[in-house]
């Protein structure tokens, strides 16, 4: 790069930053010996001159009317009942509330591969170790996710039902729409058929939870057997 | 009696105003914050008509430059607790005024507002506005200039919304480089990049007018 492209490029720079047209001497001394820079410059000069010069709006005569009154307005607004209440106040009770909600559910709802035993399991076993451990083991019939799944729609829903010997629950049956009473609880043993039974109280993705109430359970277990 | 009070009430906002008038705008927005209405009124006073010339260019529409403006101003009003003295405060509403209208570009964008001129393009495909035939010949000088506001307007509007907001912080509100550069947060190399993107375009745009 010779010497002289040199100086034009710093010319140019030069002429660019500029902001009115009075230019410095060595820059005004190159323009008048280098066509190019005398052909950018001018052509800038005429670019910025006519943005410069065109015509400049203003502000309609009622401006400050129309903006004391948006002030007004505004603060008004600002006087209502919410304003009152400090925004971080707010942030802190909607984080409370979210919070609660989601340890609310998973308590209620928890994950369904959180145990190692069936729902069914853990909980029928307490109840028959406490009438006979080995029985409750060998005959209990717990039932499964699976068995539960089919019916989704809810209405079916797996029951407790006492065995005959009344060594807590036997065996676990499922009533389908037609035969399951109106008037049932659910986690309250009713008379079905001449069964003592109860509707599972809790549930578990859309279907009904295989998990009795612990309290309904207790009452099952201290009752005696009428079977 | 009513007389002498009167005149004593004039000398007072008389003293006031001279006293508002010379406080600089530092001074004066920390009057703002105060509750001094006089300053702030002497605050509108001063950047009303650049503020609002400088969203009318952004935008080419003088109603919404208004509000704009109006809405810079309730802004800075509203939110001035929170002024920092880091920069001067030309900088500071002017920055608000360009996200306002930057934001209003963005939002007409995805509204997908067509402009009344944009059905019409000429021979060699640019938007134009609606511009009935007329027999005679563009003689009166108002006409010419009108003419020529309005190509130089059009050609502003359409720069891509980055060179236009550089451009005319520099050429039409005539701000420094340092200037732009804290009001748009980017460096002194970007912001003369864009001007020079911007002009070169607006150049070819102009050519019969420059």
């Amino acid at each position: 790069m010779s010497t002289k492209d040199r100086d034009c490029i710093r010319v140019q720079s030069i002429v660019d930053e500029m902001l009115a047209d009075d230019m410095p001497l060595f820059v005004a001394k190159h323009i008048t010996s280098c066509s190019n820079c005398s052909q950018y410059t001018n052509k800038l000069n005429g670019l910025r001159r006519l943005l410069r010069d065109s015509h400049r709006v203003t502000v309609p005569d009622d401006f400050d009317v129309r903006l004391r009154m948006r002030l007004q307005d505004r603060s008004e607004q600002r006087r209502t009942f919410w304003a009152f209440v400090p925004t971080p106040a707010l942030a802190a009770l909607a984080i409370f509330v979210v919070t609660f909600s989601i340890v609310y559910a998973l308590f209620r709802h928890p994950a369904p591969g959180s145990g190692t035993q069936t729902t069914a399991e853990s909980t029928s076993a307490p109840i028959a170790k406490n009438d006979n451990p080995a029985a409750a083991n060998t005959q209990a019939d717990p039932i499964v996710a699976s068995d539960v799944a089919s019916d989704i729609d809810g209405q079916a829903v797996p029951v407790g039902r006492r065995n005959s010997a009344g060594a807590g629950i036997k065996s676990i049956s499922r009533l389908d729409r037609s035969t399951a009473s109106t008037t049932d609880i659910p986690g309250v043993p009713i008379l079905l058929n001449g069964e003592q039974v109860m509707r599972y109280p809790q549930v578990v993705f859309g279907a009904r939870r295989v998990v009795p109430r612990s309290s309904s359970a207790s009452r099952l277990q201290t009752e005696p057997s009428t079977f | 009696m009513e007389t002498l009070i009167y005149r004593s009430n004039l000398g007072v906002s008389q003293r006031m105003v001279t006293k508002v008038e010379a406080l600089s705008d530092h001074e004066l927005l920390l009057a703002t914050r105060d509750g001094d209405e006089t300053a702030f009124q002497e605050l509108v006073r001063r950047y009303r008509n650049p503020i609002t010339n400088f969203v009318y260019r952004m935008l080419d529409d003088y109603d919404k430059a208004v509000d704009l403006a109006q809405e810079t101003f309730v802004r800075v009003y509203t939110s001035a607790d929170r002024y920092r003295a880091d920069f001067s405060f030309s900088t500071y509403i002017y920055r608000i005024a360009s996200n306002l209208a930057i934001t209003e570009l963005r939002q007409r964008k995805r509204r997908r507002l067509v402009p009344l001129f944009s059905f019409f393009t000429n021979d060699d495909g640019e938007q134009v506005e609606i511009d009935f035939p007329d027999g005679k010949p563009l003689q009166d000088t108002t006409m010419i200039d009108d003419e020529r506001r309005r190509a130089v307007q059009r050609a502003i509007t359409s720069l891509p919304e980055k060179y236009r907001v550089a451009l005319v912080l520099r050429d039409v509100e005539g701000l420094s480089y340092e200037r732009i550069t804290e009001i748009l947060s980017l460096s002194e190399g970007t912001v003369k990049s864009r001007i020079n993107r911007a002009r070169n375009l607006l150049k070819d745009k102009l050519s019969a007018y420059v």
